[in-house]
């Protein structure tokens, strides 16, 4: 098992990087075109705002490469916070369209109350999982995990059989997304200690 | 609701050693940052904050890139990282290290360029401001540089000029109790968190979990601190701790 990471030049790839080495996963890095693709698996990290990483991609020559990835190939490929938000078709935060790979668009959390619910939400929080197979991974009897979240934004999705977890805010948001081939998680798994490794650890095993 | 975050601070001096302040002076070395936030991994720490407070006087002293990617490389839990950012590069590189946020101080704001540029290419949740401020006998609390101890003016002006540069999250410090672990300012931080749309997070003056735990259900984002988590006992002897999930009722 291979991981390529993408690295769309506003991202984290050493936390990931290490994140899969506990879990004695070796991983490559994707950062154009022309890079090496022996990978079986993909990850698209994020951090920043979707026009700014959406341009990054494009000057990297990755936008084709990836919708490739995605649609055609039907590589697995994971999506993680920023990351997830550009598998959608369009984002509240820019102009820019996204990758298209999930039928949704991701809009500005604007909770009612703003001094209870803090935007940016950043922080620790539990999940509720919604399809399998986190609802097999995380049953009603066990604690539900918790992931670090730090987002303005949040996806809506068309389809909600594509919804796997969601976090509870001011109402439910969406957390994570399995669309086929393509998952997403709105939470840093990395940066998630235990809980983030078995997150990943499924994905894996999907 | 996220759950309230507690946040070991990591202090590094400019030979990039853990080095613990009380009131911003009187430092002390504690030992390798390393060895700390591998520590901290294993006690399943929230967050950590680093911040680089070189010699405490020097206006240019750049980040220490090289030990942040290190630090960065081993941790499972969110980092963000404060001392000496320019302004998008610096901001950009710390992300791509690893890092999540990064953190500029309050005295930045007098020329803002720097923070404008940073939340325009990470956007407003990568970007935190740390308000340094002091309790005084007669005048309140006032807002320092925490170099050249110029007064910058009060906390409730200066969250208001942060929201309008699009800050993420604001970090209170505060300078008189810093260290001393003699109790939190959670008037200060109450006041701030009904201001602010983002979150708040207050460092300083934390003492122990009694506190912690009478604070948790008050509309505080987090705790951020450095004595409480690397000091055992009246006589500080140096042993790094971090409360389980049981002891914080989470």
């Amino acid at each position: 098992m291979k991981v390529g990471i993408i690295d769309t030049g506003n991202c984290s790839i050493r936390s990931l990087e290490y994140a899969f080495k506990k879990l004695g996963v070796t991983t490559g890095v994707v950062s154009s075109n022309d890079s090496p693709m022996d990978f079986d698996r993909f990850v698209l990290p994020g951090v920043g705002s979707f026009d700014f990483a959406v341009e990054s991609i494009i000057r990297r020559n990755l936008w084709d490469l990836i919708r490739h990835l995605g649609l055609i190939e039907k590589k697995p490929i994971l999506g993680i916070c920023l990351g997830m938000q550009l598998f959608a078709d369009s984002s509240e935060e820019g102009d820019r369209s996204g990758l298209g790979l999930i039928k949704g668009k991701v809009l500005k959390i604007r909770p009612d109350n703003e001094i209870i619910y803090k935007v940016p939400n950043a922080g620790w929080s539990h999940i509720v999982p919604t399809a399998s197979p986190f609802t097999d991974s995380y049953p009603p009897t066990r604690q539900s995990p918790r992931f670090y979240f730090v987002h303005s934004y949040h996806l809506v999705c068309e389809d909600q059989a594509d919804i796997a977890m969601l976090i509870q805010l001011d109402k439910s948001y969406c957390a994570a997304v399995i669309s086929g081939n393509i998952w997403g998680a709105q939470f840093h798994p990395e940066k998630s200690h235990n809980f983030g490794l078995e997150f990943l650890r499924i994905w894996l095993e999907s | 609701m996220p759950i309230q975050r507690l946040i070991p601070i990591l202090l590094l001096d400019d030979n990039g050693q853990l080095v613990k302040t009380r009131k911003f002076r009187k430092r002390q070395y504690i030992g390798d940052p390393l060895v700390a936030l591998r520590l901290f991994n294993d006690l399943g720490a929230d967050e950590i904050i680093v911040l680089s407070i070189g010699d405490g006087v020097s206006k240019t002293s750049s980040p220490p890139w090289a030990l942040l990617e290190d630090l960065a490389g081993e941790a499972l839990m969110p980092l963000a990282y404060g001392g000496g950012l320019g302004g998008e590069m610096d901001a950009l590189r710390a992300i791509s290290i690893g890092f999540e946020k990064v953190i500029y101080s309050s005295s930045r704001l007098k020329d803002a360029d720097d923070i404008r540029s940073a939340v325009n290419a990470l956007g407003s949740q990568s970007v935190s401001l740390c308000i340094n401020y002091e309790e005084t006998m007669f005048s309140g609390r006032i807002v320092r540089c925490h170099k050249t101890g110029a007064k910058l003016g009060n906390i409730g002006g200066l969250t208001e000029v942060a929201a309008n540069f699009g800050v993420g999250e604001i970090m209170l410090q505060n300078i008189t109790r810093e260290g001393e672990r003699n109790g939190l300012d959670l008037e200060a931080v109450m006041d701030v968190s009904a201001r602010f749309k983002g979150p708040v997070i207050l460092s300083g003056g934390m003492r122990d979990l009694t506190e912690l735990q009478g604070s948790l259900k008050l509309n505080i984002s987090g705790f951020a601190g450095g004595s409480f988590f690397i000091f055992a006992g009246s006589r500080r002897g140096v042993l790094i701790s971090y409360p389980s999930d049981s002891e914080r009722n989470i």
